[in-house]
């Protein structure tokens, strides 16, 4: 091991020689008096050899990874303190400045649906943690609801399905649901492709971005999915705290603690969520029947069951629940303290319910609130790039009178 | 004068650089050496495809009556096809051509592809009916599997491995529509079926220079009902969804393959 390492050196050594102008004027003896031994040459060669094959071989392999265009600037991806490795690496999809700028235009571009009404932004709300503000269901194409409530996006690349019924298994390809859901955007891939490919400006994008001109479902795929895997929340009074750089009122700590004993089964740090399916007591009414994850699983064990929603900036995102039916975090609260303890069906881990007195639910509602990124609902990246133009030129008008330049939605 | 004549010694490291370049070729020999053997031909084997109904040609404004006395006319019909493999005896074979492809009985184009294969002779063609695992689980895809062509099941992510939608009657009466989407990748639910059909001695091809063999495989559409499970369509007018259905469907596609 040491031979290896000190000829590497040498050889190192030689070649910063070169660039260096000392180099050139080493009389020829010291030259010939410092020639490595003949085994550490052998040796050094194999090395040598051996790095070469090992470098060649990597791009034979991956011939087909995607690699960015010239000219094209790489988006570093950083991964928070605390979070795990994303499920979602961005491994066959580079993260680019141009990548990033075009997932964010088509995520408010009302082209992508079939009345030019419904971009993703119209259920995907910024200030509401992109769920839909004080909406049980959100409105579609042709006055229609969506089949559940429209979930806050944040950390989706840690996700490992999506939807409520975690039906979708890929982050690229959930797009395609709300854009051809006849009840949502109502659209079909090969028109939105049309309209897109009629813009020269987001074929100029789709070049910077992916080499090419052309606007094809994989490159719109993957440039949403660019903006959306981006769209990091880690800067809640609760990641602040876990960080050392605040400290948690008497109150938040009291209800942090609550949280740790009686919720986290299900919505552990740092996501707040497991990832599960699970039924939680909300019955089935003549209003709601959804079937929930049997309708993917098509195992009848599996009824009625939702996926656990995270509870990051959980205060912005309400209504609550797939069917939006609790309006406040006091009433979900109050569905675990008093209305799931006789529902036979209802997930072991609820058995009996979440006992909680009226002081421990007050804090665990002040901690539920520690966890809203400010930061992250009023970052200026994840903004509509025309809301971002417009109110450059006019930031008063634009903050005091938004629907009269046209942002409204 | 001097100064002029004086070349200086090569420097440490060019000393070397004969052994470096040595190493290299090495190298690139040695690459070149282990690199997958190649599976291209000069005239690559055609497969083609071609559609009939008990025994005749098939169109898609003809009424025909499938084995349950129903009457039907065949709207859509296409299937995903892949992992071809020519191979003769039980030793010699090309390789699997990953290579997706859409056959679309309303697009004539896609009836026909050529496959990868060295020379040879061949008397067996094996391929893949759906799409695999790996390509059901792995995002936004291109090509035969780009969702525009509609084989995507947008709601359960997942590609509908094949597509059979038309009109039907029980005798006489209104025609009302039939749907089959078939597929499903997950353990208990694996739609995709192997397909192996030996070719009939007149039929075996030579893959070589100058000469373009062909594979023609019927597609007889009436098994779709009955080829291995009884699937009349009063029993099964829709099948949209991964599971048991799909399954059985998935077993009577296998065999509506044939080398004649």
């Amino acid at each position: 091991m040491k031979d290896f390492s000190r000829t590497t050196q040498l050889y190192l050594k030689g070649i910063l020689d070169v660039l260096s102008k000392e180099s050139l004027s080493i009389p020829r003896g010291l030259t010939t008096n410092s020639r490595p031994p003949r085994y550490l040459m052998v040796v050094g060669g194999l090395v040598l050899f051996g790095a070469l094959f090992a470098m060649t071989a990597e791009p034979l392999r991956s011939a087909h990874r995607s690699t960015l265009p010239a000219g094209a600037s790489l988006l570093q991806w950083e991964t928070p303190p605390g979070f795990p490795p994303p499920v979602y690496t961005f491994a066959s999809n580079p993260l680019s400045k141009e990548g990033f700028e075009l997932g964010r235009r088509l995520f408010y571009e009302g082209r992508l649906s079939k009345d030019g009404k419904f971009p993703c932004s119209s259920c995907h709300q910024q200030f509401a943690a992109f769920a839909t503000y004080a909406h049980e269901l959100s409105h579609g194409f042709n006055d229609q609801f969506t089949t559940r409530n429209t979930p806050g996006l944040a950390n989706l690349v840690w996700a490992p399905s999506f939807h409520w019924d975690g039906g979708i298994n890929h982050l690229e390809v959930q797009p395609l649901a709300p854009l051809t859901a006849p009840n949502e955007m109502a659209e079909s891939l090969e028109n939105v492709l049309f309209k897109l490919n009629q813009d020269p400006e987001y074929r100029r994008m789709n070049a910077a971005a992916f080499g090419t001109p052309e606007i094809t479902s994989q490159s719109m795929l993957k440039a949403l999915t660019q903006f959306m895997g981006m769209m990091v929340s880690a800067n809640s009074r609760y990641d602040q705290m876990k960080r050392g750089d605040i400290d948690f009122t008497p109150e938040e700590q009291h209800g942090y603690e609550i949280f740790r004993d009686r919720c986290a089964t299900c919505h552990p740090e740092p996501f707040f969520t497991d990832h599960s399916s699970r039924y939680t007591g909300m019955g089935v009414t003549s209003r709601d029947s959804d079937l929930g994850r049997q309708r993917i699983t098509n195992d009848r064990s599996d009824a009625y069951k939702f996926k656990v929603p995270s509870l990051r900036n959980v205060e912005l995102t309400g209504p609550y629940a797939h069917n939006g039916r609790f309006q406040t975090l006091s009433s979900v609260l109050d569905h675990y303290r008093f209305r799931i303890g006789n529902d036979p069906l209802v997930d072991p881990v609820l058995t009996g319910g979440i006992p909680l007195d009226e002081a421990q639910k007050r804090d665990l509602i002040t901690f539920l609130r520690a966890l809203t990124d400010r930061d992250f609902v009023s970052n200026e990246n994840f903004r509509d790039p025309a809301h971002s133009i417009k109110c450059r030129a006019d930031p008063i008008r634009c903050n005091s009178e938004p629907h009269k330049m046209g942002l409204h939605r | 004068m001097y100064r002029r004549l004086y070349t200086p010694p090569l420097p440490r490291p060019f000393k070397y650089i004969k052994h470096m370049l040595l190493i290299l070729c090495c190298v690139i020999t040695l690459r070149e050496s282990t690199a997958q053997p190649s599976l291209e031909a000069l005239n690559p084997p055609l497969v083609s495809f071609n559609f009939v109904a008990n025994g005749t040609s098939l169109t898609s404004d003809a009424d025909y009556i499938n084995p349950f006395g129903e009457r039907y006319q065949v709207r859509t019909l296409m299937f995903y096809v892949s992992r071809i493999r020519l191979s003769h005896s039980v030793d010699t074979n090309t390789g699997y051509d990953e290579e997706y492809h859409l056959i679309d009985f309303s697009h004539a184009a896609s009836h026909t592809f050529s496959v990868k294969a060295p020379k040879g002779t061949y008397d067996t063609i094996q391929f893949m009916l759906g799409v695999d695992s790996f390509h059901n689980t792995n995002g936004a895809q291109a090509g035969a599997l780009d969702p525009l062509h509609g084989m995507f099941w947008t709601w359960n992510s997942g590609y509908i491995f094949a597509k059979f939608e038309g009109l039907w009657a029980r005798s006489s009466g209104v025609d009302i529509p039939f749907a089959h989407h078939l597929g499903g990748f997950r353990p208990g639910e694996d739609a995709q079926r192997l397909v192996l059909l030996t070719l009939p001695p007149h039929r075996i091809i030579e893959v070589k220079e100058q000469h373009n063999p062909r594979i023609e495989i019927t597609v007889e559409v009436s098994r779709w009902f009955n080829g291995k499970h009884a699937l009349s369509l009063a029993e099964y007018p829709s099948v949209m969804t991964p599971g048991a259905k799909s399954m059985l469907v998935a077993d009577n596609v296998s065999t509506i393959f044939s080398v004649q």
